[in-house]
């Protein structure tokens, strides 16, 4: 079972840890406060799906660190920028690096909970998909070379017909071998089959 | 019967008293100061000279008349103190005194009194005599300068404050931030129905707790930027340093600086203006600290250390910051001086015409080891120093 989504503050003035914690528990959601950045670093979990508020100005690895070392990790869970000074530039960096939401302290405690909300939807959605896509990666390594050979033409677009003239074989075939795929990626129409499968390079 | 020697013997004594006596009077009579002598019994006018109608404006005969008219004409502010000083001092030799005189017509003068005793030939004081100055012009041209000097560290804190604002916007914001979140919570909470009344408390407590700690960084920023005249009064320099820092904590905070207070808690107030000498702190701390900033490794340290020397505080803020550079020395503390690539370069100027109006001295050295040190002293405050009103 995977876990519940929570939120994790990352902030070194205590009152705000404190507030935030309060303000995101009174609707109910986990929270988890860190005075540090390398605090959260180490004891970040992947696995934990939720989102994460970094305050800007912090002594040592700076919030804005922080987002660029998070941002490198291959699972990037949502970051919420909070900053007590705000500068345009600094938040359209902080944007353009993956930040969801830049808010300028104090904020409309509501806005900021709908932020959260926001993220951690975005957060499920991409986990979902994620494992989706590994089952799906899982599945196409079961077909065949053959059927592999159809499933990519199929996902760019070409009629069966298209099919057995480039792989020089008979249009029953493609059908055939078309259903096999379709029965091991466990979906019951093209569309859907396009929407699962990546392009091939 | 006389001898004609003698006659002429004493008529020469007459002639030498009267010679003696005019030379007395032109002295006497001639000073800028007026010099008077009382009887040590009833402290009634035996002598004022003639300069004396010039300067307090009244006829002497009023004094000789009824002695208490000498006090009637002082500053009704300064009166008690000067009466005080004056009839227990007088007859000990210690009588000094500054006050002001009111002139009939309104006008305000101010005086420099001094008194002196005079024994009999048995050795007790019978009389006391005195010289009183008129030092009105002293005195204004000391409060101009004193108003020039306020108005200039008045300047400097503005352009501190300016320098600072972005840091302390900060400050502010994180309670406020804290309120607005704890307030929301607690909305949420009671939308929701799922809070208990004492966390509801607990969150009410923290939002008037942190009201109270942005007034605090208000109070703290308005004092410096307000325009006052300078207000002397008896000081602790502990509470100084410590209000200074609540101004920058945050900055110490997040360039991991690390704070060393060595303030002796025996320490003698001192007499100065609390708003100027914070301001002398604020700029020797905030130099500590970019010098500080500017050097990446190595300890962050700042000492700030108030400790008795003789008849002085001694202030010192220390760093291990960059240092400095022996050939600019003095060249620190002239105006429009800076190392830095922001900033006027009127903090050490300023501080020091700051330190030395208020008698002392300010100065700085390289430490030995890394960064610098600098120190100022500042007077004890003296037993009879009353605050300013």
């Amino acid at each position: 079972m995977t876990p519940k989504a929570t939120v994790f503050v990352v902030d070194d003035d205590p009152a705000i840890r404190h507030s935030l914690s309060e303000l995101i528990s009174s609707v109910g959601l986990p929270v988890k406060t860190y005075a540090a950045a390398q605090e959260f670093l180490d004891a970040y979990d992947p696995e934990v799906p939720g989102c994460v508020i970094i305050d800007v100005r912090m002594p040592g690895m700076s919030g804005l660190q922080l987002q660029e070392r998070l941002a490198d990790l291959p699972i990037g869970i949502p970051m919420i920028i909070l900053t007590a000074h705000a500068s345009v530039p600094m938040a359209v960096g902080a944007l353009r690096k993956g930040a969801v939401a830049f808010l300028e302290k104090p904020c409309n405690g509501q806005e900021l909970l709908d932020r959260i909300q926001e993220a951690i939807e975005q957060d499920g959605c991409r986990r979902r998909e994620q494992a989706e896509q590994s089952h799906v990666a899982a599945y196409i390594d079961a077909l065949t070379p053959r059927e592999r050979e159809v499933l990519d033409l199929i996902v760019v677009g070409k009629p069966n017909k298209a099919i057995a003239a480039k792989l020089g074989i008979s249009r029953r075939t493609v059908e055939v071998h078309r259903a096999h795929v379709m029965e091991k990626l466990q979906v019951d129409s093209i569309a859907e089959l396009v929407r699962l499968v990546p392009l091939p390079k | 019967m006389a001898t004609a020697d003698q006659v002429n013997q004493h008529s020469r004594v007459e002639e030498e008293l009267r010679e003696s006596e005019l030379r007395f009077r032109e002295v006497a009579e001639h000073m800028r100061e007026v010099f008077w002598m009382r009887n040590a019994e009833d402290f009634s006018f035996l002598y004022l000279s003639p300069v004396f109608e010039e300067i307090w404006g009244r006829p002497r005969q009023t004094l000789y008349n009824c002695a208490d008219e000498w006090l009637d004409a002082i500053h009704p502010v300064d009166r008690q103190r000067v009466c005080h000083a004056f009839f227990e001092k007088v007859t000990e030799d210690e009588y000094l005194a500054e006050f002001r005189i009111v002139r009939p017509d309104g006008s305000i003068r101010w005086i420099s009194d001094r008194g002196f005793t005079i024994r009999s030939p048995s050795g007790e004081v019978y009389r006391v005599g005195g010289i009183a100055e008129d030092i009105s012009q002293r005195k204004s041209s000391e409060r101009q300068r004193r108003e020039l000097q306020a108005e200039l560290a008045h300047m400097g804190r503005l352009s501190t404050m300016g320098e600072m604002a972005t840091g302390l916007a900060h400050e502010l914001n994180q309670p406020l931030a804290a309120i607005s979140n704890y307030a929301a919570a607690s909305v949420n909470r009671l939308r929701k129905g799922n809070g208990s009344q004492d966390g509801l408390i607990a969150n009410l407590e923290q939002v008037s707790h942190q009201a109270l700690r942005a007034s605090h960084i208000i109070r703290q920023m308005r004092n410096l930027v307000r325009k006052t005249k300078p207000r002397h009064a008896k000081v602790l320099v502990g509470q100084l340093v410590q209000e200074v820092l609540d101004l920058v904590e945050s900055d110490l905070r997040h360039y991991q600086i690390h704070l060393r207070l060595n303030l002796d808690p025996q320490l003698p107030p001192v007499w100065t203006d609390s708003i100027q000498m914070q301001q002398v702190i604020l700029n020797l701390t905030r130099n500590s600290i970019e010098a500080m900033v500017e050097v990446v490794d190595g300890p962050h340290e700042l000492s700030i250390a108030a400790l008795p020397t003789d008849g002085h505080v001694e202030i010192s803020v220390c760093d291990t910051g960059k240092g400095l550079d022996l050939k600019m020395d003095e060249q620190l503390f002239e105006p429009f001086f800076s190392t830095k690539t922001t900033g006027l370069g009127m903090g050490l100027s300023i501080s020091r015409s700051i330190v030395e109006a208020h008698g002392g001295r300010l100065w700085g050295q390289a430490n030995s080891q890394r960064g610098a040190t600098f120190r100022f002293t500042l007077p004890i405050a003296r037993k009879g120093q009353v605050d300013d009103a």
